[in-house]
């Protein structure tokens, strides 16, 4: 930058020698050390880069989303292209994503700015199971499958993994200058197969393994409107889905046996929506929203034919599926007096299942079982105001509201004995929660800003409707009375220009006010046969209490304007109270078998340190290394357990390293090392012993392996040029 | 020798045609650089400023053959003030632009923001003044680059360096063992979040299961069979940015189950490690509770009884 009566200005001098000489101009822009010129700053540019890596070790953990697993070369094919006619603003743009690999995405676009432009786009992502199944199934992905017993061991290896690929194509166009008309469309392929496995009763009623055949496709498409004038806005269309599942029921032979597992129907939705906003002043702004949604999932019900299954008596041949959602919603925004802005906005939700209730089975008495159509009316509120109070502070104050009224169907025998024997789970056909805010912030400063913010919530509802599998009380947690408070603080402090900081802690505390009241003890014991005990304490079945915790801190310090290092350090815990209890039925009378309380605790530490720079003027550097280890505790006080649950250990490191080397001003050549290091001791698929996890040796032997251990290094190299 | 050589051509052709002519017609101007009227900054504000203002050239901002790209002023005001200082020379720094963008900015966010929604406020912006970003006083500019070619918040690679920045909670849970892979590069905090709406929680769709079945329709049913809160809200069960159970799960099965499931049945004994292949139920490990009750999103099952509705077909 230069005061402005300078006379002679690069620009000038750039303009004099492209008219007198423009091989020297040439010359200059071949010149790396060259300012960048006024036409390269404001050009939009474009690069191609192709190299070629290699992964070696073992990357189970880490290749779940890019589906190398282990030792393999890698083509490194990128692009981002950009190129604009300056004459009529036309744009084409292309953004190519690891080309060469499994995980590869791209897209490109063709538009004139401001009146009309098309894109397409493709985008597929694998996701690997990050363990080894050895098995005798066959047919594994399909809808038809047969397990065969195996020696563990014995079978076959198999890698189960799904892949997505996404195509999509979208256009705009400009009706006036206020009025676009947009539209997309997404078509997402489905394939391959997942870890399943079921109970078979065949197999003794022992769990076996059987994959789930995934092969679906999912389309969206959407047309709308968006109308922008300079007070009024509006976004209005129809948007529509649908999920076609090319598998309609998975059958599994085992010996002479042949099972039968559901998979989901087709369904499809319509939906047509309004979203307006209006600015009464350049302060004062209303908004709406409307939508309504029509979905149906319309299909015979395979199961109903399947050759040898026992249907439930009366079980229906057809399914008439249909769920229709309304939202409304109204917001006003304002600023009353130059120091005070509020916010207050009304909004109905309701997902309104109209699904009939079909009959199932006929079963024991009072149990028959019917479908389950659920609806859900949500109606919320929230009142906000903020105070900009002097030197920069400003106090926010607020409040939520949430109304839910919850319809599930009542059983064949909801009234006789006060519960439901057809629910598993009681349930309250009301639930109502609302949150307290205060916010303190100072939010302009050129050296701290920060914010503590402190929240209480209160949820409650109506009395629960019983239920057959709950003899007694129990809260399930998303509907139980629940009082949260939550306490977060927020600092950022630039102490010189070099050095910024942040630090970060919130915490929350759930209690979801469990004990009995006398009136409730004494109802509750009424419901147990004569002689029962009692619950060893007043507590409620299910969560006690609950907390999280979040403690970070961030730094960033520059060095020069070539150097910058950065790091940041979090701290995360969050712990659970659950109360659970067994009641059998014995010859009448209800008594308790079992009781437990376990304190559950998940924590997670994390390191992130970068630094980069610029050794010469040809070269950068980069260094980054992000180190996380989680654990998982589960504390349950029984000492009558021979193997109790162990705690689970898992460390991830990754260290990155690149380097850029300019060859001319417009090519680099880049050098990319990265390792990475997987340590885990989760015991989800081993025994106690460590040993791998063997499904039910007599009828299936199926052996789930993880290693717990994986360490893989990349060395690539790419060359790119910019245009 | 060749930069010599070009510095020695620019001063002779540059005394000898250029400053005559522009003489002639009694004044030195120059002329546009990159938007329309810009002259007025980038005479000072040119291609040898550091902080390169040039490069919003290379953005839509700067395709002036779009009859709607802004000025300079537009943006940030005509700031007679700064000029006047400027061209005096006598105060360095000049007093800055009448609005300066930026968290640490004395401009408040109201005024900041009011340049940007002067063009922007349609489409996904329409309810921004009631976003919880615009209500905690958060700029535009705050998460866009405009005189940048790069926008990192618009490369799904690059946008979480943006929203770390604020949003600790959710880079700890992305970094946990099961997670989505946005870390990874194959998805967006966007994807799922308009951080310019008013949704719940600021996603792209009305609710929390809307959102996710765009991406996991086989999830949106309806059943025969529905799992109340599978239908509800896919949160109840699972933490979508991540966590230490398989699956995103918030807690390992059987305790996230017996959450709403106890009372009888199952929880006969603590939970505890089995030690031999043949005891594949009521166990912690392999799938846990799922391990029988396979579909646990939902059954189409209309074999009798226990089957379907307790989702073990």
């Amino acid at each position: 930058m230069k005061k402005m009566n300078d006379k002679f200005t690069m620009t000038t001098l750039a303009v004099a020698l492209a008219a007198v000489n423009s091989s020297g101009a040439y010359a200059m822009e071949d010149d790396f050390d060259d300012e960048p010129s006024v036409e390269e700053l404001s050009t939009p540019s474009s690069s191609v880069s192709f190299g070629i890596g290699h992964w070696s070790g073992e990357r189970e953990q880490y290749g779940m989303f890019d589906g190398i697993r282990d030792d393999g070369t890698v083509l490194l094919l990128d692009a981002d292209i950009n190129q604009r006619d300056d004459a009529t603003g036309t744009w084409i743009t292309g953004k190519v994503n690891n080309l060469g690999q499994d995980n590869r995405d791209a897209e490109f676009g063709y538009e004139r700015q401001g009146d009309w432009g098309v894109g397409i786009n493709y985008d597929q992502t694998p996701r690997y199971a990050p363990y080894e199944v050895n098995t005798g199934l066959q047919g594994s992905g399909s809808d038809s499958q047969s397990l065969v017993t195996v020696v563990p061991g014995a079978g076959q290896d198999k890698t189960l993994n799904t892949e997505r690929k996404e195509f999509g194509v979208n256009l705009y166009k400009y009706l006036t200058p206020e009025l676009k008309f947009k539209a997309d469309f997404r078509n997402l392929e489905k394939d391959g197969a997942r870890h399943w496995g079921y109970r078979a009763e065949a197999a003794g009623n022992d769990v076996v393994f059987v994959t789930e055949p995934i092969d679906a496709t999912t389309q969206q498409w959407e047309a709308l409107l968006e109308y922008t004038g300079e007070k009024f806005q509006l976004n209005s269309g129809y948007s529509g889905s649908r999920y076609s599942n090319h598998e309609s029921l998975a059958s599994v032979s085992f010996g002479a046996a042949t099972d039968y597992l559901s998979l989901p129907f087709d369904n499809q939705a319509h939906q047509f929506f309004v979203n307006g906003g209006y600015s009464f002043t350049p302060t004062t702004r209303g908004t709406f929203k409307l939508s309504y949604t029509h979905a149906t999932a319309d299909e015979n019900i395979p199961t109903a034919s399947a050759p040898g299954i026992t249907l439930g008596t009366g079980a229906p041949t057809d399914f008439d599926g249909e769920v229709n959602t309304t939202l409304m919603q109204i917001g006003l925004t304002a600023r009353p007096v130059n120091n005070l802005s509020v916010l207050a906005n009304l909004r109905y939700h309701k997902v309104d299942e109209q699904t009939p209730e079909y009959l199932i089975d006929l079963n024991a008495p009072d149990q028959d079982v019917h479908s389950t159509p659920l609806d859900f009316r949500t109606i919320s509120g929230k009142l906000e105001g903020t105070y900009r109070l002097p030197r920069d502070y400003a106090v926010t104050a607020g409040i939520d509201h949430r109304n839910q009224k919850r319809t599930v169907p009542a059983g064949t025998d909801n009234d006789a004995d006060g519960q439901d024997d057809e629910r598993y789970v009681p349930w309250r056909e009301d639930i109502k929660e609302t949150t307290y805010r205060l916010q303190l912030r100072k939010s302009v400063s050129e050296t701290i800003n920060g914010a503590i913010d402190l929240r209480h919530s209160q949820r409650d509802g109506s009395d629960y409707e019983n239920a057959i599998h709950a003899d007694g009380p129990i809260n399930p947690f998303n509907i139980s009375d629940r009082d949260r408070d939550t306490v977060k603080l927020a600092l950022d402090w630039m102490p010189t220009n070099q050095l910024g900081m942040q630090f970060n802690y919130e915490q929350s505390w759930d209690d979801y006010s469990s004990d009995f009241s006398a009136a409730e003890v004494a109802a509750f014991n009424a419901t147990l046969g004569a002689g029962s005990p009692v619950p060893a304490t007043t507590m409620w079945y299910g969560l006690q209490d609950g907390s999280s915790k979040l403690i970070s801190l961030d730094m960033d310090y520059v060095f020069n304007e070539e150097w910058r290092m950065y790091g940041w350090v979090s701290r995360d815990e969050t712990r659970a109270t659950e109360h659970v209890g067994d009641f059998g039925v014995s010859g009448g009378a209800t008594t308790l078998a079992f009781e437990r309380t376990s304190k559950l605790k998940d924590t997670g530490t994390s390191i992130g340190l970068g630094i980069k720079g610029k050794p010469s003027h040809r070269l950068s550097v980069k260094a980054d290394l992000e180190w996380t280890r989680s654990k998982s505790e589960f504390d349950d006080n029984d000492p009558s357990v021979t193997d109790p649950l162990p705690d689970i250990n898992s460390t991830a490191t990754k260290l990155t390293l690149s380097a850029e080397y300019a060859l001319t001003k417009n090519s680099d050549l880049r050098l990319d090392l990265i390792h990475q290091r997987w340590k885990s001791d989760d015991w989800r698929w081993e025994f106690a012993d460590g040993s791998s996890f063997v499904y039910d040796d007599a009828s299936d032997g199926t052996t789930v392996t993880k290693d717990s251990n994986q360490d893989a290094t990349f060395v690539g190299l790419s060359y790119r040029y910019r245009f | 020798m060749k930069r010599l050589q070009c510095v020695l051509w620019a001063w002779f052709c540059a005394m000898t045609f250029s400053g005559p002519m522009l003489a002639a017609e009694g004044l030195v101007k120059i002329q546009d650089l990159i938007m329309k009227d810009d002259a007025k900054c980038t005479s000072c504000h040119d291609e040898s400023d550091k902080a390169k203002p040039l490069v919003i050239g290379q953005t839509r901002h700067g395709t002036r053959a779009d009859g709607r790209t802004p000025t300079c002023v537009s943006c940030h005001g005509e700031s007679d003030q700064h000029i006047r200082e400027a061209e005096a020379g006598e105060i360095k720094p000049p007093s800055k632009t009448d609005v300066v963008f930026g968290m640490r900015s004395k401009t408040d966010a109201l005024t900041q923001n009011g340049k940007c929604l002067s063009c922007h406020q349609g489409s996904t912006r329409i309810n921004w003044q009631s976003s919880t970003h615009a209500n905690r006083e958060v700029v535009c500019t705050s998460c866009h680059e405009i005189h940048s070619s790069h926008d990192k918040t618009r490369d799904k690679r690059e946008q979480t360096e943006i929203c770390f920045n604020c949003h600790k909670q959710q880079r700890s849970q992305l970094h946990r063992p099961s997670h989505h892979p946005v870390l990874e590069g194959e998805m967006a905090c966007s994807d799922c979040h308009n951080v310019h709406g008013d949704n719940p929680m600021q996603l792209v769709k009305a609710s929390t299961n809307e959102t996710c079945y765009t991406c996991h329709m086989e999830k949106r049913g309806p059943f025969l069979h529905n799992h109340q809160p599978v239908a509800e809200d896919c949160g109840i069960c699972h933490s979508a940015h991540g966590t230490i159970t398989d699956n995103l799960l918030k807690y390992r099965q059987p305790y996230l189950c017996q959450g709403c499931h106890s009372h009888t049945r199952h929880p006969t004994s603590s939970p505890s490690l089995v030690t031999a292949p043949g005891s594949g139920r009521n166990i912690p490990q392999g799938r846990g509770c799922v391990n029988c009750h396979t579909n646990i999103h939902g059954s189409n099952s209309t074999q009798n009884a226990t089957p379907g509705t307790r989702f073990v077909r």
